[in-house]
């Protein structure tokens, strides 16, 4: 028999609290809470949301700050474009923006759930403020959503949900406009949904999946399913700076107007407004997402007392217990060098590797050379891949070669297109007195604009010279 | 250019080690499981 929904749940230690004895969702209706840190939250957050929006309008070196154009496999990240040959260099990204927030979560905790996490901005900072506005707050909530079915409650609940649905849209193709450049998306947005079927099936699944996860699954999600949540529950440690519960001061709790008792008045301020429901009190529990709130709200109530903020606030196991803080450890130092390394490798290889073109000089099949009465051969290709947005001039030509050498035929410069690549013959020929056996050619590949030049290193090949400069047999 | 290219080999060989300590300790740390009891009351 399914048990029944309880109408409120008290948090504890054995058990989430917004999941219901029968495994059902308990919705919770998290209290408003004013303070600074909500306003420098609100403010950050509204920051945030603009730089989400603003990435792929704005344009560095001809390409979307960010744009990853599956599509054409080319990857623009601020400026430098990569294409599949050079996504070795994520490694380095990844493990140097990896270390570094290692270095943030294990000073600062879950500071990027509470703070930068597109998933809370959106959900405190967008969802939920509509929810606020339309629906009012927690005990108009909570009595809308127990009040049996009637037409206002109809009328209400759709106004509600058809909003979340169109900002689960925007967001959706904010999302997309990460992946198909602007002037694409109006352009798919204008035409009918089968004209771009996995494009508008991208935007359609995605929709549902913000829209049921913000409107509904909420904090379940952060609960639940984040990798990343757990991953930095496990990088912290008794120095790293949480939101903790001052137990020595607030225990043993009471009346304000008793005496005896320490500073928490057991009035479940910070309980209400949790966005997760836990009771901060009872300890760092895995559901916190570090977001501040019940430290605004407490702050509210020790100043209303007259007693000092804090009772809840940032800081380490150690210092919540009274010992000394201690901010900078081995295990910083370990991550900071290896972020850093990551992120050198990734500025060099950046600044030598990833240019505006790639070119790649390879031996034609068939014979290694050709030799003719007066000149040996040797047949190259020569792939160049134009990764800016507009054409380029492009020339070849040996660099430092031995006298003799040179590129023949006509196709020394030409034209590339934006984005295209192309694959042509590359002809090196040396007259037969010059030749005194196989030696290393430099091919330089330049184009313009933007000064961009790849040396690419080959070998010439031929026959034996002794071969042929020896006399021919007289008969 | 070689001197690049060792630097980020070495860098490679590196961050590689890292992440493979990393990952060992993890494992080996990892908190106990507790099995889930099918005749477990709710
Ligand atoms: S315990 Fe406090 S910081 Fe943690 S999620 Fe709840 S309100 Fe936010
Ligand atoms: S808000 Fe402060 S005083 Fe009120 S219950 Fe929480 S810790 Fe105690």
């Amino acid at each position: 028999m399914p048990l029944p929904t309880p109408k409120s749940r008290k948090p504890n230690l054995d058990s989430v609290t917004t999941i219901n004895p029968d495994g059902s969702h308990f919705i919770l209706h998290p209290a408003d809470v004013h303070g600074r840190f909500t306003t420098w939250r609100r403010i950050v957050a509204i920051l945030l949301i603009v730089v989400y929006v603003a990435m792929p309008w704005i344009q560095i070196n001809g390409a979307p700050a960010i744009f990853l154009d599956v599509e054409m496999r080319r990857f623009h990240i601020f400026g430098l474009t990569l294409v599949p040959q050079d996504l070795w260099v994520m490694f380095f990204a990844i493990s140097g923006l990896g270390f570094l927030l290692f270095v943030v979560t294990a000073v600062l905790g879950r500071i990027w759930c509470g703070w930068a996490c597109p998933y809370t901005v959106f959900l405190e900072h967008v969802f939920r403020v509509v929810e606020r506005w339309l629906d009012g707050d927690a005990p108009a909530r909570r009595k809308l959503a127990a009040a049996p079915w009637s037409p206002r409650k109809i009328l209400k609940v759709s106004i509600r949900e058809g909003i979340y649905l169109i900002l689960a849209a925007l967001i959706a193709h904010v999302f997309l406009s990460y992946f198909v450049s602007i002037p694409r998306l109006y352009s798919f947005m204008q035409a009918g949904p089968f004209d771009h079927l996995t494009a508008f099936t991208s935007v359609f699944l995605l929709t549902a999946a913000l829209y049921f996860c913000f409107a509904h699954f909420r904090e379940q999600f952060c609960i639940l399913m984040c990798p990343y949540g757990r991953l930095q529950s496990a990088l912290t440690d008794d120095d790293t700076i949480i939101i903790g519960y001052d137990e020595a001061r607030g225990e043993p709790r009471g009346k304000a107007t008793d005496l005896t008792a320490g500073h928490c008045i057991d009035c479940m301020r910070c309980v209400n407004v949790c966005p997760t429901g836990i009771d901060i009190r009872n300890g760092l529990q895995l559901e916190c997402i570090g977001c501040s709130a019940c430290i605004d709200a407490c702050d509210e109530i020790m100043t209303k007392l007259d007693r000092p903020t804090g009772l809840v606030r940032y800081d380490s196991m150690r210092g919540l217990a009274g010992q000394k803080r201690r901010i900078l450890r081995p295990r910083l130092y370990a991550y900071f060098l290896l972020g850093l390394l990551g992120l050198t490798v990734l500025s060099l290889t950046a600044f030598f590797r990833a240019k505006p073109i790639t070119a790649e000089i390879s031996r034609m099949r068939g014979p290694s050379f050709f030799q003719d009465p007066a000149v040996i051969r040797n047949h190259y290709q020569l792939r160049v891949f134009n990764k800016r947005n507009q054409p380029m001039n492009f020339e070849i030509k040996l660099k430092d070669a031995p006298v003799g050498y040179e590129i023949t035929g006509s196709g020394q410069t030409f034209v590339l297109e934006a984005l295209k690549e192309i694959a042509r013959p590359v002809v090196v020929v040396v007259p037969l007195d010059a030749y005194t056996g196989p030696v290393m050619l430099e091919i330089e590949i330049h184009g313009q604009p933007g000064n961009a030049t790849v040396i690419q290193e080959t070998k010439f090949l031929g026959p034996n010279p002794n071969a042929i400069h020896r006399e021919p047999p007289t008969p | 250019m070689k001197r690049l290219w060792i630097f980020v080999s070495l860098a490679f060989i590196l961050l590689v080690t890292a992440w493979t300590c990393l990952i060992v300790i993890a494992v080996r740390n990892a908190p106990e499981t507790v099995p889930v009891s099918s005749s477990q009351k709710p």
